[in-house]
């Protein structure tokens, strides 16, 4: 893979060129001033070396192409550092949780190469299944591209953290963030009623039910739950026909979020009188379907609501 | 008439009975479980549950299946009797896409949330609007035009389905409408049906109208008009009344192919080729072969849910190939 | 019963087809319509019973508008035999004959013990008792022609009108059709049949019309008709005059 191409100075590193040229100070014999000049010339060489090579190391000029790398991008990173990120992430429905004032002051992008070209990053942060076309293309030109699989659990959340902390020279911060997420976590979970799960079904579109396996049912089983598809037993993701969906009985309920508008057909299956009927009988809940969608430190958003629910649910 | 084989009356009898039996069975077979588990529901306190299974999801599939199997198989046979042709099918006058491209623009549009009905009227809309059009382009001519006219109502039809996706901002929407062409009667409710069905009765009762003239069109237009035929009467009660009935079910069910090709086909013989007995006598088969393929659709173990119109279509492609094998030199001559 | 029609004028693509014809069909006789290819026979027939527009014209019924009554009092009133031989389905010989009775049916359209009579005499008059239960597509030309017949005349019109009822049959059925016409004829109905063959129509017909690029050019009996200045100027045919067991028979010998 090529090396990042060469950069100009970011603000706060002074350039040396000035320096050489000699500028404010005291008058010097012409013979020294010329090896005083050299000598300048080449500390400044040296300086100008290895502040690339520190470059190199810590990319200045970062983007990200995928709305859960711009979450990590975020907590790690200061913001000076980021060239952009998606232009999901400043949608109010996919806000991550409590990064919204360092979110609004950055820029975006769309994942269109061209975008991306002009921002002139040292290195783009992209998702394994969106934007391929962009992502090549970028590759392909040179640039520095690192691509992170989506997470299936928590521990595949705190791998890329760790990843995105080593590719952005900030191991420390890596390890703070996953610090503070696992305290928090931890801190949830001692909230939980003891006692068998009892299931929360969360209906999606044309009948989308998450089983085992999955990070979603990672996040519902720490937020005190078992999703309908461990219920049903069943691994992965599935379209389940109401039938099935009818023979379990819920504890709780959720049907799909603000990702029901603009209509289509997947929308009619929530219309059903059976599982408006079902919803009529059982304590429902939103859960903000960002926080579900990446495995980010923003699951605790999810938790956080799951947890209330149980803890009302063993008051009753 | 002469005597067929079987009587008439008693054929209908036999039909209707095998109808009655497949509801039965439709009613005991789903993803929810046979007669066993339903009581086992029950037993444990979740006859609510049960209830609602059974009563809201699988009663309004049966009887879709049994309403929508129906409209097409008498469409299918009045068509054929229309056209004198025994490959004519609903689709050859371009219903069933328009009536889809009327629910396409419903849905996608966000007409279908204004008000439930819009949907299904959405629906019939389009399928009258292509009915319309095929009688403008028809005009006088006779059932060749008809059916190129059909022809060029279907692919107008498709394109602005096409059109209709790529402008829908929903990125699901393509998919969605790919699955839903190849037809279901998965999940669908009462609301459905109650929409639904008074349209398809009112299609049905317009084709059984036009029975008679059916009869004798088999001997050409000429003497159906000296017999005192009106041929415009007849072509708008087959045409109207098929556009209602199919674009009803297609409006609610998506497009399930083949059944009013096959079931005519099959029945033919038992009434004797009488093109007016077998509009009720295809209902009624339409009727027991789309619950018997719906039923197929949910004891199948295939993981995926198999869609009806699918199946459908795997029963009646092959069949249709044999058709045109068989009839190829009647066809020709 | 009388069909009486004047001025009948069709035209189709600016061509006129027929133009300013009478034509009058009382019962009791037997009437051949006839004429070079192209005259506009079958299209006078059409326009006499609606089946093609006409442009200009009357047609009456025994003096009333015979376009003002129902298409039932109309079809019960005049039957019409087509040259169409296609049968679309595989009917039987009987359900074919049974179609006839179309104008007389209403509602289901079950038939009556009256329909079945009716049906019965057609078909003996055309002596097709063996054919009832076979399907009519594998019947032979002569044989489904009869059973066509059969069905007109089981309408039990007053009036009939064919067109061109012979054309491709052998000579055994061509003479035994013109026999069943002539016998309806003498049983009180009013016939009309197109014909193109000048033999059989001198020797069937009670009076013939003949006709030439849409006009009526000569009326009256075979004689009258067909006389040799008719023929050339009309057929352009010279043919060859006689008698035998005092019928007319008329051959085209040369075209002239």
């Amino acid at each position: 893979m090529k090396q990042s191409r060469p950069q100009p100075p970011a603000s706060g590193v002074s350039s040396p060129s000035r320096h050489a040229a000699g500028g404010v100070g005291p008058r010097i014999p012409a013979r020294d001033a010329a090896r005083v000049s050299l000598m300048t010339a080449l500390f400044a060489a040296v300086a100008l070396l290895s502040l690339t090579a520190q470059a190199q190391t810590k990319p200045q000029r970062i983007v990200s192409m995928n709305l859960c790398t711009d979450e990590l991008l975020m907590r790690i990173v200061d913001p000076s550092r980021i060239a952009a990120i998606t232009y999901l992430s400043r949608q109010p429905v996919n806000a991550p949780l409590g990064l919204d004032d360092i979110s609004a002051k950055l820029p975006v992008n769309h994942g269109l190469a061209e975008e991306v070209i002009k921002l002139n990053p040292d290195l783009i942060l992209a998702g394994q299944f969106a934007a391929t076309t962009a992502t090549n293309l970028l590759r392909h030109l040179g640039y520095r591209v690192e691509i992170f699989p989506p997470e299936n659990t928590l521990e595949d959340m705190r791998a890329n953290i760790r990843h995105l902390g080593e590719l952005v020279g900030e191991p420390a911060r890596a390890e703070a963030v996953i610090t503070d997420f696992d305290a928090r976590f931890a801190a949830l979970e001692a909230q939980l009623p003891p006692g068998e799960k009892p299931v929360f079904a969360d209906v999606g579109v044309s009948n989308y039910i998450a089983g085992s396996n999955t990070l979603y049912t990672e996040i519902v089983n720490a937020g005190g739950y078992r999703t309908l598809g461990q219920a049903l037993g069943f691994e992965g993701f599935r379209n389940i026909p109401l039938e099935t969906i009818l023979t379990v009985r819920p504890a709780l309920m959720s049907t799909a979020t603000p990702w029901t508008s603009p209509p289509s057909l997947s929308t009619t299956s929530l219309g059903h009188p059976a599982l408006r009927r079902l919803m009529a009988a059982t304590p429902q809940v939103v859960i903000p379907e960002r926080y579900t969608t990446c495995g980010a430190p923003s699951v605790l958003g999810a938790i956080e609501i799951l947890v209330e629910a149980r803890k009302a649910g063993a008051r009753r | 008439m002469t005597r067929p084989t079987l009587p008439y009356f008693g054929l209908l009898a036999l039909l209707a009975l095998l109808c009655v039996a497949l509801a039965a069975v439709s009613m005991m077979v789903g993803p929810g479980g046979g007669p066993a588990e339903i009581m086992a529901m029950i037993a444990r306190g979740d006859d609510d549950l049960a209830w609602m299974m059974v009563g809201e999801v699988r009663f309004p599939r049966t009887l879709l299946a049994l309403c929508v199997g129906a409209t097409l198989g008498m469409a299918g046979a009045a068509l054929q009797g229309l056209l004198r042709n025994p490959l004519a099918d609903p689709g050859v006058v371009g219903v069933s896409s328009s009536a889809s491209l009327g629910a396409v623009i419903a849905l996608y549009s966000g007409i279908s949330m204004a008000f439930p009905l819009a949907l299904p009227l959405m629906g019939i809309a389009g399928a009258l609007a292509s009915a319309f059009l095929l009688l403008m382009l028809a005009g006088r001519g006779g059932m060749l035009t008809l059916v190129l006219a059909g022809v060029a109502i279907s692919s107008l039809c498709a394109a602005l389905m096409s059109l209709a996706l790529n402008m829908s901002p929903n990125p699901y929407a393509a998919a969605e409408i790919m699955f839903w062409l190849m037809g279901s009667v998965t999940d669908r409710s009462m609301d459905h049906v109650m929409l639904a069905a008074p349209l398809m009765a009112l299609g049905a009762m317009m084709l059984m109208l036009a029975a008679r003239s059916l009869n004798a069109l088999s001997l050409g237009e000429e003497t159906a008009a000296s017999l005192g035929v009106s041929l415009t009467r007849t072509r708008a009660l087959v045409v109207g009344g098929a556009s209602i009935g199919v674009g009803a079910a297609t409006a609610v069910c998506g497009g399930i192919g083949f059944i009013g090709l096959v079931v005519p086909h099959l029945l033919r013989p038992l009434v004797g080729h009488t093109p007016g007995r077998l509009l009720a006598a295809s209902a009624l088969g339409g009727a027991a072969l789309l619950m018997a393929a719906d039923i197929l659709v949910r004891i199948l173990p295939t993981g995926i849910e198999l869609k009806l119109g699918v199946v459908t279509a795997l029963v009646g492609a092959p069949f249709f190939l044999w058709l045109i094998f068989r009839a190829r030199a009647e066809l020709e001559s | 019963m009388k069909l009486e029609a004047s001025n009948i004028t069709v035209s189709a693509h600016g061509r006129s087809i027929v133009d300013g014809a009478n034509l009058a069909l009382v019962s009791g006789e037997l009437v051949g319509l006839i004429g070079p290819n192209g005259a506009g026979k079958s299209t006078l027939l059409r326009a006499l019973l609606g089946i093609t527009r006409r442009d200009a014209g009357r047609v009456t019924l025994d003096g009333a508008d015979f376009d003002a009554m129902s298409s039932p009092a109309r079809a019960r009133a005049v039957a019409f035999l087509p040259q169409e031989r296609r049968v679309e389905w595989r009917l039987t010989a009987h359900d074919v004959v049974m179609l006839g009775r179309y104008p007389h049916q209403a509602g289901l359209g079950s038939a009556t013990p009256a329909d079945r009579e009716a049906v019965q005499r057609a078909i003996a008059a055309v002596e097709g008792e063996d054919l009832t239960k076979r399907p009519v597509s594998v019947l032979s030309g002569g044989e489904r022609t009869r059973i066509l017949l059969a069905r007109a005349l089981a309408v039990e019109a007053p009036l009939l009108l064919t067109d061109e009822p012979i054309a491709a049959l052998d000579p055994y059925h061509q003479l035994h059709v013109m026999e069943i016409l002539r016998q309806r004829a003498r049983a009180g109905a009013g016939v009309l049949a197109v014909i193109h063959d000048l033999s059989l129509a001198a020797r069937f017909m009670d009076r013939l019309v003949l006709m030439d690029s849409g006009r009526i050019v000569a009326e009256g009996s075979p004689a009258e008709a067909l006389s040799p200045e008719r023929l050339a100027s009309v057929y352009r045919i010279s043919a060859v005059a006689g008698s035998n067991a005092g019928a007319p028979y008329i051959l085209p010998w040369s075209r002239s």
